[in-house]
């Protein structure tokens, strides 16, 4: 072996410029001969000779018939999936390696001669003499060829910036978070979510590592020259079972500037226990440290002791006010058409604001440019299909999905009465567009719908919908700056109908309409700045409420409140700087400013009194597009980064928001009756800063990751209930609402096993919220004046996922989710006073629900794995709920026949079996 | 790959049945007895007036009593002047009253309780607010009737009110008759005895407050009061309202607001949400104990009106038709006053024939007698 090495070096040093060779074909036939014969047969029939360890290759025989094959295609055909590489010399000498292959001839520019051909477009160029790459073999391949990139010059600039693309190499896609960096270097960055990367490094000969979770590690060798463009095919990493995959990439969670931020793409979140037999994103995030589910079946998640509606959910930049179906038992995004997701909580980019707790981004599938595939799904309450591919190859995909339930045909065909009354119908549609014009310009779309309607026990129809549209360009000026402009439309209504009681038949509704429009640009000067800036431009119109008649004998007699509307208009500007290998900050800032706008009218309340209908004083009248009411604000955020080795680091974040839009929960009322209501005059807009620090490390080559992050949050006008405050239908809602003072504090613990049979992992979060309203102009001090805890307050949350793999195609998954259950204000007692009857409450939110316990568990089996087959199927069966316990989905009292009592509805109060069948062609 | 499925669906039907359970919800905390003693009434600085104050415990959400009277209890008014006054509860019903007093309305007073149990409760010392006069009551029909307050303080130091009112109307029995039957002797009615018109009276149920907190001057115009709904059989002949106007302190008047909301309905999509009573009744005994009920003292303002029915547009209660069918039956032949009738659901109208074959018809109490239908016969004093 030593002289082997030996040999090579020599090789290096002496081989000249490639000539090309004469090809010869070889016919040969071999049937599970060793390896020994192939070699003695080839070497009779090729003039070649090889070079090789017989030690590794004793075991390995062949299996071949070659028909006027070249000794390239027969070496493809054999080493293709081994792990082995070979190279050919001009002396048709043949290496044989197990790690990296041989190179066997060096770049023409290599020895500096003053002619070489260099091709002047900026487009990369092989140097290879092997012309025809076989696709299996194309990895290998193309990590042993060097790119030159850029065109030779004298330029004195000493870097360069290399842009380009990493996509998958199976459809095209692209792939959002991948790391793209320089081997034995701090110099790195991450793709943007359209799969972008642009990196600046000193010209001259490099190694670039890209990886990505769920996707084979690969490597670039590249001659830069100037600036110029790589784009980067990935290939899927398929889990072998019997080796561990040591990584020594992943390590973007301790390297990674930003803190609190989780970025997960659709590979790994189908790696969590498919429970239900549907891939689930929210139920995901829900299993994220720091997140916490607001109970049973609800649609919201609390990040950090916020409250529900502190989260912005972005679908592709739309805003989707509910993102959940059915109770949220399922999240209202489709599995197959989202590539991935970022959530947010610690330091938020000045890219987004508007809320105070987290953003939840969601990416969509760009679609396959390459050929038509899809996937259907069939469970026994929904059916799924999804369908991709190229409209024109390369340049224009296409991704429409669909999903619907049929749970209304099984609940009336059980004979309990209660049941054949229910209905529960949903559906969402997806439909995105990529286009590429050229290099420089490209266009998206996407659209989306979804909806719900259900109504249980044949009384109160229950319906809500979101529609959403957007189209963004963007626009690559040059290989350092970029920009994407969006504009969008997003809706989101709901409608309660009860026609129970003909006379009293009434439907309550609420609309929200929101115009979007946004300006971002990125500009990356060189390694050690990486700048974005832009324009964000939201105009609100809320439809506060409407209580309409239902039915021909309702009296009901009409109420609508007037719309209102809003403009929300940032500016942002940030910088992520690398100071040094230590040391990088990330510093940001966005200015925003609001304008509550006409047609309005708004009510003028005395000072120094407590806001009751009996203080207003008079009403302002404002009329159309009046500018009503301005706030305004500078946010700032920042987040440091100190790298302690390489895989052990500290991050510090501060961040600074505000909150404009306001979620008012009717938490008494059975089913759930959310409105959102904008800041005006009167009602403040929120604002909030955070300060966090956490611990970064990784265990066993990357494949153990730990975290553990603090936080305290302080928050200023947060929105509580006055005592006694109606929601529904108030359109002076600013009398029966308090600003409070709130601190917010937790910290998060996390162990993630990413590699090997069993994997998944483990968090901890304990978080308190507190409140606080001791302005005794207010009406009323809450617990006098004392801290008492949020609605949202629960301290303890603990999620485990787990996934063993015994082979292939069998895989066992659980998943247990606890937490604290959310405090509730109880009705204690009954009371007479001034000949009224009266109830007495205990302190605010003195009391808990009980807690939140449940544990699924799940088999899935593949198909067999056979590549060529048509059809893949998977079968995906478990139990949801296997304990079988009534978490509370609502509590409620009510007065039965003179009596109060309170009830505990439980959405889901038993172990739900379920089977589902997955296809993907 | 379909007979698998629907096997599979029937499983899943099966566990169908009992998703979405709705069961009772009793925590520790409401399942408790929660018997926290409630302080209902005011301090009355009218000259020469009583003070009444009812004393009661809270009921558990189940409990179906109505009402749970703390009796024993030794209840004190204490001026900041240091003088007591005691209030006793003669009926052993947990009303405490107060001989007539006459408070100085300069003066500051708490309240001072000592339930059986020994515990002591004592309330803040608060000051007597002095009521302006009532300017008058009106009332406006269009379906329903709805009575109305007006009412203003020149020195604007009022500014906050709490209402409540005693109503009275009166209502005849179906049928007249000039006779009246006591322990078995029938004799000519008079207006100590007659069971032809019976007047009703009712307390206010609710609470009313009312503030000019956001006028310039202390005036409350058109303070609703009650509404009566179309065809009410309150006003079927005449009704009168009495209402007294209470005067209250900021804090005070919050906390009735506060009573006033959670009083109302529940388990509707428009629930107000919880809210919690800060009285100004403290525990001595037991610093942790929960006492509902906020002390006032105040002088007070009355007015009554009286409606009539023919003054109302369209208002013909719809009544009962109860069937008053007559039975002669046989005068008591030696003394046609003796009544002997063994049926009491009965009682005599009148004679017909002359003796000695007197007859005497008779007609179920419900068609002859007005307390059948509540009230009281006697005639109130204030009735005009």
């Amino acid at each position: 072996m030593r002289h082997f090495f030996l040999l090579l070096i020599m090789l290096q040093l002496f081989v000249t410029v490639s000539k090309g060779q004469e090809q010869k074909a070889i016919n040969a036939e071999f049937k599970n001969d060793s390896f020994k014969k192939f070699i003695h047969t080839i070497e009779s029939l090729y003039p070649c000779r090889f070079y090789y360890d017989s030690s590794e290759l004793i075991n390995y025989t062949v299996t071949l018939k070659s028909e006027n094959l070249s000794l390239h295609q027969v070496l493809d055909a054999v080493f293709n999936k081994t792990s082995f590489h070979y190279a050919i010399d001009e002396e048709n000498r043949i290496f044989i390696t197990k790690k990296a292959s041989i190179i066997t001839s060096l770049p023409k520019s290599f020895y500096h001669h003053e002619n070489n051909i260099v091709d002047t477009s900026s487009e990369a160029v092989f140097i290879s003499s092997d012309e025809n790459i076989q696709k299996e073999a194309l990895k290998v391949s193309l990590e042993n060829k060097l790119y030159e990139i850029g065109i030779k010059n004298n330029s004195t600039l000493t870097k360069a910036t290399l842009a380009g693309y990493v996509r998958d190499i199976k459809n095209g896609e692209a792939i959002a978070g991948a790391s793209v960096y320089l081997d034995n270097s701090s110099i790195g960055t991450n793709t943007d979510q359209f799969g972008y990367y642009s990196l600046t490094m000193p010209k001259g000969r490099h190694i670039i590592k890209i990886s990505s979770a769920g996707m084979q590690n690969t490597i670039r060798q590249i001659l830069l020259y100037s600036d110029g463009k790589l784009n980067i095919e990935l290939q899927d990493y398929i889990a072998s079972l019997k080796t561990v995959v040591v990584s020594t990439d992943k390590k973007s969670n301790v390297q990674g500037l930003q803190m609190g931020v989780v970025k997960l793409n659709m590979k790994s979140i189908k790696q969590v226990p498919v429970v239900f037999g549907e891939t689930d994103i929210l139920k995901v995030v829900l299993t994220l440290p720091g997140v916490a589910s607001v109970g049973e079946a609800s649609s919201g998640f609390n990040v950090r002791g916020g409250s529900t509606d502190q989260n912005l959910i972005l679908f592709n930049d739309a805003t989707i006010y509910n993102p959940s179906h059915l109770f949220g038992f399922f999240s209202a995004f489709n599995p197959d058409v989202v590539k991935g997701i970022e959530l947010y909580k610690s330091a938020i980019p000045e890219k987004y604001g508007g809320r105070l707790s987290s953003v939840l981004a969601v990416d969509v599938k760009d679609g396959n440019t390459k050929s038509w595939s899809g996937n259907a799904g069939i469970g026994p309450l929904t059916s799924k299909f999804t369908i991709e591919g190229p409209i024109d190859k390369e340049k224009t995909s296409v991704v429409f999905g669909i999903r619907t339930t049929y749970s209304s045909w099984l609940l009336h065909s059980l004979p309990n009465s209660a049941y054949n009354k229910s209905d529960a119908e949903f559906y969402d549609m997806n439909l995105h567009i990529s286009h590429t014009m050229n290099a420089h310009n490209s266009l998206y779309f996407t659209g989306y719908i979804s909806n719900d309607n259900f109504k249980l026990n044949g009384d109160t129809t229950y319906q809500y919908s979101n529609k959403n549209a957007n189209i963004k360009w963007k626009h690559i000026f040059n290989n350092k700056l970029y920009g994407v402009a969006t504009a969008g439309l997003d809706h989101y209504d709901y409608a309660v109908t009860s026609t129970y009681v003909p006379v009293n038949g009434y439907k309550l509704g609420f609309a929200i309409d929101q115009k979007d429009f946004r300006a971002d640009f990125s500009y990356t000067p060189n390694n050690k700045h990486f700048i974005d800036f832009g324009i964000t431009s939201i105009y609100y119109q809320i439809k506060p409420g409407s209580f309409i008649p239902a039915g021909q004998q309702s009296l009901v007699q009409s109420t609508i409140l007037p719309q209102e509307q809003a403009l929300e208009t940032a500016l942002y500007a940030g910088d992520q700087i690398k100071l040094n290998n230590k040391f990088s900050l990330n510093a940001g800032i966005r200015y925003v400013v609001y304008n509550y706008l006409g047609a309005h009218d708004v009510y003028n309340y005395a000072s120094a009194v407590p806001r009751t209908i009996y203080s207003i004083v008079d009403t302002s009248v404002y009329g159309k597009g009046k500018i009503i009411k301005t706030y305004q604000k500078p946010e700032i955020r920042i987040a440091l980064r100190y790298a302690i080795s390489d895989n052990e680091s500290l991050k510090l974040s501060f961040n600074n928001l505000s909150q404009y839009i306001h979620m008012l929960s009717n938490t008494t009322a059975i089913s759930p009756t959310d409105i959102w209501k904008l800041s005006d005059p009167n009602i403040k807009p929120q604002e909030g800063n955070q300060i966090s620090l956490g611990w970064y490390k990784n265990f066993r080559s990357n494949t153990i990751e730990t975290s553990l992050e603090v936080y305290y949050k302080d928050l200023r006008n947060y929105m509580d209930y006055k005592s006694g405050a109606t929601l529904v239908l108030n359109n002076h809602i600013e009398t029966d609402v308090i600003n409070t003072r709130g601190k917010a504090y937790g910290i998060e613990f996390l162990v993630k096993k990413t590699a090997g049979k069993l994997n998944g992992w483990l968090s901890y979060t304990f978080s308190r919220t507190f409140l606080k309203q001791d302005d005794p102009f207010a009406g009323e001090t809450i617990n006098n004046g004392n801290y008492y805890p949020a609605s949202f307050d629960k301290p303890h949350n603990v999620n485990f996922i787990g996934n063993y793999r015994f082979s292939h195609r069998y895989s066992i998954s659980a998943n247990m989710v606890y937490s604290t259950g959310r405090p509730i204000t109880l009705p204690l007692a009954v009371f007479n006073s001034g000949g009224a009857q009266a109830l007495y409450y205990s302190e605010r939110n003195e009391y808990r629900i009980p807690d939140y316990f449940r544990s699924d568990l799940s088999v899935n089996i593949d198909g067999n794995h056979k590549i060529k087959q048509r059809i893949h199927s998977s079968w995906s069966l478990g139990v949801y709920n296997l304990t079988a316990r009534q978490n509370a989905y609502s509590v409620y009292f009510t007065n039965v026949n003179g009596k109060i009592q309170g009830y505990q509805l439980s959405i889901f109060g038993t172990a739900i079996p379920f089977v589902t069948l997955n296809l993907k062609f | 790959m379909n007979k698998k499925t629907k096997k599979y669906f029937l499983l899943f039907s099966f566990s169908l049945l009992c998703i979405t359970c709705v069961k009772k919800y009793d925590p520790p905390a409401i399942q408790a007895a929660n018997n926290y003693l409630v302080v209902d009434g005011f301090i009355d600085a009218n000259p020469n007036e009583a003070t009444t104050i009812v004393l009661s415990r809270s009921r558990n959400l189940s409990d179906t009593v109505s009402n749970i009277p703390e009796l024993n209890a030794k209840v004190f008014i204490i001026s900041n002047t240091g003088t007591t006054y005691s209030l006793t509860d003669a009926m052993n019903t947990g009303n405490y009253t107060s001989t007539p007093l006459n408070l100085s309305t300069t003066n500051q007073y708490q309240l001072k309780i000592i339930t059986s149990d020994g515990h002591n409760y004592l309330s803040d010392l608060v000051p007597v607010k002095r009521s302006p006069p009532i300017d008058s009551l009106t009332w406006q029909q269009d379906s329903s009737l709805t009575v109305y307050l007006n009412t203003h303080d020149p020195s604007n130091s009022t500014i906050y009110y709490k209402w409540d009112f005693v109503e009275t109307w009166i209502h005849y029995a179906p049928v007249q008759t000039s006779w009246v039957q006591t322990n078995g002797i029938i004799s000519i009615a008079d207006t100590t005895n007659q069971t032809d018109s019976c007047w009703t009276t009712a307390n206010s149920t609710y609470i009313i407050t009312g503030t000019s907190v956001a006028l310039t001057q202390d005036v409350i115009s058109k303070a609703p009061i009650t509404t009566i709904l179309q065809n009410d059989i309150r006003i079927k002949a005449k009704y009168s309202i009495n209402v007294r106007q209470i005067p209250l302190t900021a804090d005070a008047y919050n906390y009735w607001s506060l009573i006033q909301k959670n009083s109302q309905q529940l388990g509707t999509l428009f629930d107000p949400q919880p809210s919690q009573l800060t009285g100004n009744i403290h525990p001595l005994t037991n610093p942790n104990e929960p006492v509902i009920g906020y002390v006032t003292a105040a002088t007070t303002q009355q007015k009554r009106i009286f409606i009539n029915n023919t003054q109302l547009n369209q208002w013909s209660p719809i009544i009962d038709h109860n069937e008053c069918s007559t039975l002669e039956i046989a005068a008591n032949s030696l003394n046609p006053f003796v009544y002997s009738y063994g049926d009491t659901s009965y009682a005599p109208w009148y004679f017909t024939g002359s003796s000695p074959h007197l007859g005497l018809f008779v007609t179920k109490k419900a068609c002859i007698d007005c307390r059948e239908y509540g009230g009281v016969t006697k005639r109130p004093s204030f009735w005009q």
